[in-house]
Parts: C-alpha cells; structure tokens; sequence
C-alpha cells in the first residue's frame, strides 16, 4: 500500500473508530523529510572544555553549532541571540528580560556555524537559558526579547532557538552517531573520504564515486545503534512512569523526496537497536544523476544533539 | 501533520496533551462526552404551568405500530421547577435521522444547544465542561462511547431526554451552564419482551418483563462491532493493531411498585471503551506518536431509588456508587491512570403547605476518591488554551496521588401561585467543596404567567457556581487555592400553544461569568487562577408541529454570541461561538410499517485562532505556532442533512424493522479546522464527517 493511500486509510479509520475529523484525502502537505526551502534543522552545545557534554553549568563557557539547509546552496546572514528563560511548563519558551548576548554572523546552508557565549554566573541551578537565532532573506534579523521574536525588514524571519538547562546533577551529554553504522542498501554507507569533492545538493554526479540509486527502485536505509548512547536517568525509586535511561529520537532527512518517514526511535525500552528506512525515488534525476544528500540527526530528548551527512548518486532507472 | 486544534477527544489518544480531558473524563462530577454530530427532530416541550402535582398514569411512547398496545406507565410532568425545560419522548428520540436512533445525539437541535463536534453538549454559549449531563438524577462520567460516537445507554430505555439550556432549578448545582437529564423507564410488566439490534456500528439485545406482582425487569448489552470490520476490512499495514478499538455497555433494572405512590428501582450501569494502536515506526508526522498509543476508559454504576408519598408530602430519595477507571499511554512520554470509587445521593422533599404554595427541600451529595498518576504534558486552560506542541522537554509527573472529593449540597425551593395562572419559583442552594475549601450560595428566581390559554410569559434569573476542575486544584499541577466560578443567568420569553398541534417558544437571555479559571501566561506556577470572565447574549426560537395524521416537524434556531476574557487580554469570542444554529426535522408515518425522516442544520463556523508563522526548537525538533487574534476567524458554515427510513414487519407477536440512517446525505464538506504541515507554513481544510450510512435490523418480541 502506498504511503498516501494508507494515510488516507488511517485517517477514515481513525474517523470511524474515533468520531474525529478526518484529514482530506487530497495532495499531501510538505513532506518533513524532505529538503524543500530554508530551514533550521539543529544546534548542537557543547560545554568547554569537554565539547561531549550538553548542559553547560552556570558561568561556563560552552559553544553552539546551528545548522540551516535549503534546497540551494549559497551563504545567508544570521542574527543570534542568548537570554534567559521565563519560567514554561506549556507552550513556546521565552525571554525573561534582555539578551545577555547577541552576535551576527554569515553561515552557509549545510555547513555547521558556530559561536561561543558563556552562561550568567547567577543562573540557578535547574535554570533555563535559549540560545535564538534568526535569518531574513534579505538584511538582518532583528530580535525582540520581549516577544522573543525576530523581524526582518521584509518578509518573515526564519527562526529558531535552542533551549538549555543549567544542570542539577550529572551533566547530560551528547549522544553521538560516529560510532553507530549507517548502511545503503545492505553496503555501509560511508563519509566522503576526506579531500573528496563534495558536490552540491541536486548537481550532477555521475563518476564521482559516490554510492549509486537508481530511480523507480526501493532502497533501504538501515540504522544500527553502537555503543549505546541512552544514558541513565535518575529518578525517585518507583516514581510513576519513570524512564531509567533516555529515549533516542532519529530525524532523517533528504534533499529528494522518497524518504518513508521522517522520524525513528530507539525508546528507552528497546532491545532492537536497529531501525530501516526505505527510499523509493519520487521523481526521476536527469541523465547525469542527481546528488543526493542524506542527513540524520540524533537527538536524547534532554538537549543532547549529533548529526551526520551521507551522500548518493541518484541514477535514472 | 501536527494539528493546533484543541484536545478535547475523550480518549485522546491521537492527542498527547490529553490531560485534561482524561482527568474531567474521570472526575466524579458532571462530566459529559456528548454527541458531535447528529441531532434530531425535537420537541421543545415547554415547562407546563400544572397546579396539581400529583403524577397520573398516562400511555407512554410506544415504539411501533399504531395498532401495538403498552402497557408500561409513565408519569406526567409535574409543575414547573424552571420557567424553560426542552424535552424530547422516547418515540422522538430514536427515529432522529443522523443519530443512528441514538437518543442522546438528538439534543443538540433544541433552541439553546450548539453544534458540538467532539462530544460534550454547548448550551447557550456555556463550555461544555460547564454544563451537567445526568441518568436518572445522578451525574456519570461519561455518555458517549470515544466522544461523541454512542452514547453508553440503550436507546430503548431511555424515556425522554430534558434540556435545561440555562436557569435551571435548584435542584441541580456545580454547573453555570446548563443540565441534561436522561430519564430511564421502568421496564414492561405486560409479559416478556426482547430485542436485538444489529448494525454496522455495534449490535445489542434487550429483554424485560415481569417477575412477580408489581416486580418487573430490564437488562440490555451492546457491543461494537469495528473490531469486526477492522479484522476483516482494513488491510494489515494500515496499523498494527493489537487490540482492536472497542466498545460496549450494560444496563439493568429492577422496579418495584408495591402501590400506586410508591416505586422503588434498583439499576445497574457501566460502560468501557478501549483502544490500542501499536505503531512499528513513530508516525511519518509526529514523532511523539510511536510505541503503544491507546487507552480504555470505563465505568460501573449501581443506583437505588425510592420514590413515595406520605400523605401531602412526597418524598424521592436515591444513592449511587460506583468505580471509574482510566488508563492511557501515548507513545513513551505520556501515560496516566486513574481510579475512582464514587458515591453520591439525593433527598427530596415536596411539601404542599397551602394549595398556592408547595416547599421542596433537598440534599445533593456528591463524593469520591481518587487515586491515579499522571506523566505527560501539562493541562491546558479547558476552554480558550491554543494548542501547543507536546515536548518531551515539559513534561510533569503527578506521582501516584490520592485525594478526596466531597461536594454536599442543600437547597430550598417554592412555588408559589399568588393566582391561578401565575407561579413564581424562589429558591436558593448552599454548596460546600471540600477539595477548595469553599462554599457558594445559589439563590435563583423564575416566574411563568399563563396570559390566556395562547401566550405564556415566563422570565428568571439565578446566581450558580460551579467547582474548578480538580486538578486545577491539584498542588504541583494546579493551584490548591484556586475558587468556585459564578455565573448569572437572566432570561425572558414567551411560549404559544396554537391549536392542538402547534408551538413557539421564543426566549432570550444573558449570561455573566465571573471568576472563570484561566491558565497563568505559559502556565508558570501558580498556573490556574480565577482570573477570566464571560458574557453571553442571545434569542432562541423553537417550532413544533404535530398532526393527527402522523406528520412531525420540529424548528429551532438560536443567535447567539459568546465571549471570554482571559487575565487582562482583550475579549474573545468562545471557542464554540455560534451566531447561527438553526435546525430543521420532519417525520412521518407513511403507513404501512413505513416511517420516513430528514432532518436538516446550518450552523456558523467555529471560531478559529489563525496560523501567523512558527519557529523551530533546535532541541525537540519540533515547531511551535505563532498565533494570530484568539479566535478571531471562523470555520466555513456547517450544513448537513440526514435521512432515515425505516421499514417494520409485524410478525407474528413480533416485530421486524429495517432502517437505514444516512448521515451527511449530500456529503458537504463542513470544514472544522486545518492541518498543518510540520512547520505550519502549509495548511489544509480538515472535513468533517462524511456521508455515512447506517444500515440496521431490529428484532422485537
């Protein structure tokens, strides 16, 4: 069954089973794992001087990696941000008063940009604290602490922010996926070797050694967890519902579209450490193929980010 | 797709943030899941202005053919303890088209009751946690089977439905909104009868009769039957489903008239909903939807009650208990369960002290015990909270808690007729809440003046309160010093009775919410206070025709408009705002066995709070919604007609029907809300419900 029939089934069988609207049946809005425009995918903190652990303490120096794709290379200006946090138990976090940092800087869509800050001293333990960043299409972002909002003179910013807390105890790290294996196909599926070209999104790559696809054909992309990143929670003995380690959640992303989903996960629980993603071609490459770029990003749902890029040679059939 | 609208879907289980519906779904007070989308033709019976109130035994609603004789008895109505009171009989209620013969879905076409798409009854502007739903006098915890599908009970026991839409009696209290009651009948005494139903929906059998000399019986069951058309129908990797959803429901009585005043009734109620999805990957959309994604939701009540009569005065005293159950998981960051051992009683006294006047004393009593955790998203405010993404990085946990509930009641209540055709309704009602620590005084007064035997003029205006949800009171997820509510009521109209078979009633009213509880900006602590107010103001106008020659029809149509102020904010409408609902429904008996309905609604949209733009969380991977003015567009208008013909063969001493209810006839679309694309920036139209026919046999003896 294909993934639009069994989306429309799913919502005529959730109408009828819950009496809920059902969604229409219609053209299927942006597919969240493909790469289809400007857009803010991750940050990634890493606490000084041991860039592996995410929640830097209060007075720390840490540094903050954004990373921004798009469907088009080419550079953008960034406007970014740090305050301290409102208290939030629901809804969108805020500022509460002014940025205690703010830096402007030119990045370039699929290549990590970095900045250093160091946190308030007086910030309490268990304190929130967001790192924001902003980007217009033309000029530079402003940002309003107040709203916590960013405004460009034309048009709407693109926005995003990174929320992170000082730690009560063991600090939360990182998870990391360089010790994990990605496969393509049943063929691990490799970093370009260091010094290799590495064409751009949707240019031409046929005999440029990268791993082939062929259109109309379905692959599968499989993911094998490593050495185990869930680290252990600590909680009240038999507190209710309590997870003893973390929950790794997976987003995959791809700049053409055939992705079957856009998330995975290793639960807390799992005993499987594997998950498969198929990729069947939604439209055909041009004779010279088409380079693919693949991303996957690992996230622990405390603040602990990695990320990685494979790339592929998409074929005619 | 991440949809911002509201989690108000009784077993949420396509909705993590589903805290407080689950919880109000398990409260020990009136809670309601009503029918989201048929109503019915519908009398708007009003409040008669009756001097004797001694009950007679009349014919009731029969179910079937004209040549079909009953036994069973009734009372009539006894006089008027609110200036307005909307009814539907039995026969009204079961041949609605669009409700499946359900009687409960067919309320919501009287003057006064919106349009709800997800369950709980709106009436006149009131939120739907704000409005009472009662079987037989006691408060349930829930009447519809997954929010609004069926409601829980046998539509063939129910013998008339009452719609209270404002300034009810004292008799009931812990609502500023309004009252739905339910009334079961006493089963047959003429000889053993029984029923089976089947339909694609669900299938159900029924059997009553007598047992002994004023002794006689009822018991009945239903089952969904979706497990059965999800095995067979919908193929295998649509979902992995471990248990298929699932629903049914019981009932039971036994009553007891050893004279001609007094009844005694012992019955039995319970119901259970249950569902669970297992989902191999998380959601293409949602991350939060993987794992196990269900829940069940069930219920067991016993009730006794004794009615009887001690010279002048009449006496109705009535207990219940009974035990609620909860369980819900969503994906691995959300799960709840709870317990609850409820029990609750009424008292009432009528006292005739001269034949213009008549006291009537009573004692309402409502308590429970609560034991249940919670780990999940925090509760948003009930009625006005935007939607929000559920993050991992916000949950809280109620840790395995117990608490108490007991909410007792007295009130006091006259009627006084200074002249024969005018009864004025004094009363007052004194409620206690020992999880606040508060107690509220409801006085409330009514009039209605029979001006000739044509034009009834009636008006009233009340004080009542109602109790903040209780985990709105909980310390650590709500605010323990949260306070009861206020509203007050005020309402004029006029009811004709021309001829024998046509009525209008036309009445308006206003509303003033005071103290409405509302979350904190970003629910930071305390995050519930009594700090939101409301105002509501329309005119309702209801029709009803009858003619001897088997010809029904019924009109209602309210305008109306609903606002709240949350904190210092600027008004906003209701989040079920109407300013139009309009219902038209027609019956008749062709002849023949042949019975044919349709039933016709045009309802203004929604209120919709417009989609601005987003930003992304870096860490959660998720994108929160920059909204535009609360509420400040609408849903395109909703119009729906349904049908229905039913066919009945009498055979032998029995009886077989065939009917086929057709929802949606012409398939409109009624959009209720977008989906949006994960990052909101792209959004569609969602439907409504769609052409649905129900095809049914029903089997009596």
């Amino acid at each position: 069954m294909s993934k639009r029939s069994r989306a429309c089934l799913r919502s005529l069988v959730s109408w009828l089973l819950f009496a809920a609207a059902a969604t229409a049946c219609e053209d299927p809005l942006t597919d969240p794992a493909l790469i289809a425009g400007p857009r803010i995918v991750g940050a990634r903190v890493g606490a000084e001087p041991e860039p592996a652990v995410a929640e830097p303490g209060a007075g720390q120096r840490a540094s903050i990696e954004w990373l921004v794709l798009s469907d088009v290379a080419g550079p953008f200006n960034a406007r970014v941000a740090w305050c301290v946090a409102a208290p939030t138990v629901l809804g969108a976090p805020r500022c509460d008063g002014a940025p205690f940092a703010e830096q402007s800087a030119e990045g370039a869509f699929g290549a990590p940009l970095g900045f250093g800050f160091a946190l308030p001293a007086e910030l309490a333990p268990g304190a929130a604290w967001l790192a924001w960043i902003g980007i217009c299409d033309g000029g530079e972002a402003v940002f309003d602490a107040a709203s916590s909002a960013f405004t460009c003179a034309e048009g709407e910013a693109l926005s995003g922010f990174y929320r992170g807390f000082v730690p009560e105890g063991v600090p939360n790290r990182n998870p990391t996926l360089a010790d994990d294996t990605l496969a393509l196909d049943g063929a691990a599926w490799q970093a370009p070797a260091p010094g290799t070209p590495t064409p751009e999104a949707g240019e031409a790559c046929l005999g440029q050694g990268l791993p082939e696809l062929r259109a109309e054909r379905r692959y599968s992309i499989v993911f094998e967890l490593g050495g185990d990143d869930r680290e252990a929670l600590e909680s009240e003995p038999g507190t209710y519902a309590a997870h003893p380690r973390e929950s790794l959640v997976y987003t995959h992303l791809a700049s053409h579209a055939g992705l079957d989903r856009a998330f995975s996960a290793i639960d807390y629980d799992a005993t499987q450490l594997t998950f498969e993603v198929p990729f069947d071609a939604e439209q055909l490459p041009g004779e010279d193929g088409e380079t693919l770029r693949f991303f996957l990003f690992v996230r622990d749902e405390r603040g602990g980010v990695d990320w990685l890029m494979r790339q592929a040679c998409l074929l005619p059939p | 797709m991440r949809r911002p609208v509201r989690c108000s879907f009784a077993l949420a289980v396509a909705c993590p943030s589903i805290f407080a519906g689950l919880v109000s779904a398990a409260r020990a007070e009136q809670t309601v899941l009503p029918a989201p989308v048929e109503p019915a033709p519908v009398a708007v019976e009003p409040a008669p202005v009756a001097v004797e109130p001694a009950p007679v035994a009349v014919e009731p609603a029969p179910v079937a053919d004209e040549d079909e004789v009953y036994e069973a008895v009734a009372e009539v109505d006894a006089p008027p303890r609110q200036t307005t009171r909307r009814e539907l009989d039995a026969r009204e209620l079961t041949t609605v088209p669009g409700t499946s013969g359900d009687p409960l879905k067919a309320i919501d076409v009287l003057p006064g009751v919106a349009r709800s798409n997800d369950g709980d009854p709106i009436l006149r502007g009131a939120a739907q946690h704000e409005s009472g739903v009662f079987i037989d006098g006691a408060s349930v915890p829930f009447l519809y089977h997954f929010g609004g599908l069926r409601s829980v009970i046998h539509p063939r026991l129910v013998e008339k439905v009452e719609v209270y839409p404002g300034n009810f009696s004292v008799r009931y209290g812990r609502a500023t909104g309004g009252i739905v009651e339910a009334q079961m009948r006493d089963p047959r005494s003429d000889g053993l009868h029984g029923e089976i139903e089947l339909s694609l929906l669900d299938s159900s059998a029924l059997i009553e009769g007598p047992i002994a000399e004023g002794l006689s019986f009822e018991a009945a069951a239903r089952r969904s039957n979706i497990d059965f058309v999800f095995d067979n129908f919908v193929p295998e990797d649509t979902f992995d489903v471990v248990v298929a959803p699932l629903y049914w429901d019981y009932q039971g009585a036994v009553s007891y008239r050893p004279d001609d005043s007094a009844r005694l009734r012992l019955s039995f109620l319970g119901s259970r909903d249950q569902t669970t999805l297992a989902f191999a990957d998380p959601s293409a959309e949602n991350v939060a939807l993987r794992g196990s994604v269900g829940g069940s939701i069930e219920f067991h009540r016993a009730q006794l009650a004794y009615t009887d009569r001690y010279g002048d005065v009449a006496q109705s005293l009535q207990v219940y208990g009974g035990t609620q159950r909860l369980e819900q998981k969503v994906g691995p960051n959300s799960e709840a369960y709870f317990d609850v051992v409820d029990l609750g009683g009424r008292a009432e006294w009528e006292l005739p002290l001269a034949e213009e006047l008549t006291l009537i004393a009573g004692l309402d009593v409502e308590a429970g015990a609560f034991t249940g955790a919670y780990r999940g998203s925090a509760a948003p405010q009930l009625e006005g909270g935007l939607s929000n993404p559920d993050n991992a990085r916000d949950l809280i946990t109620i840790d395995r808690t117990s608490f108490l509930l007991f909410n007792p009641a007295a009130y006091l209540e006259a009627r006084y007729f200074p002249i024969s055709r005018l009864v004025i309704i004094p009363g007052f009602r004194v409620d206690y809440y020992h999880q606040n620590e508060a107690a509220t005084l409801n006085p409330r007064l009514g009039q209605r003046f029979e001006l000739n035997d044509v034009v009834t003029l009636k008006s009233a205006i009340g004080w009542f309160s109602q109790p903040p949800e209780y985990y709105e009171a909980i310390p650590g997820v709500g605010n323990p010093d949260i306070a009861p509510y206020h509203a007050l009521h005020v309402s004029a109209g006029t009811e004709l009775q021309v001829g024998d078979g046509l009525s209008f009633d036309v009445e308006g009213f206003y509303k003033s919410i005071v103290d409405r509880v509302v979350s904190t900006p970003s629910s930071a602590p305390p995050r519930f206070v009594n700090d939101g107010k409301g105002r509501v103001v329309g005119l309702e106008v209801g029709g009803k025709y009858r003619s001897g020659g088997g010809l029904a029809a019924q009109a209602a149509y309210t305008l109306s408009r609903s606002e709240r102020q949350d904190r210092d904010e600027a008004w906003r409408l209701f989040d079920r705002d109407q300013t139009h609902v309009l219902s038209l429904a027609v019956g008749y008996e062709l002849g023949a066995g042949w019975h044919a309905g349709a039933r016709f609604r045009y309802v203004t949209g929604n209120p919709l709070t417009p989609v601005v733009g987003s930003f992304y969380d870096a860490g959660a991977d998720l994108y929160y919604p920059i909204y535009g003015e609360h509420n400040g567009t609408r849903d395109p208008a909703f119009q729906q007609l349904d049908l229905r013909v039913e066919k009945g063969f009498a055979i032998g001493s029995g009886r077989l029907s065939l009917y086929l209810d057709v929802q949606n006839v012409y398939a409109a679309e009624n959009a209720e809300g977008f989906t949006y694309s994960y990052d909101y920036r792209e959004r569609e139209a969602t439907s409504g419900s769609p052409l649905f026919p129900n095809l049914g046999v029903r089997g009596e003896l």
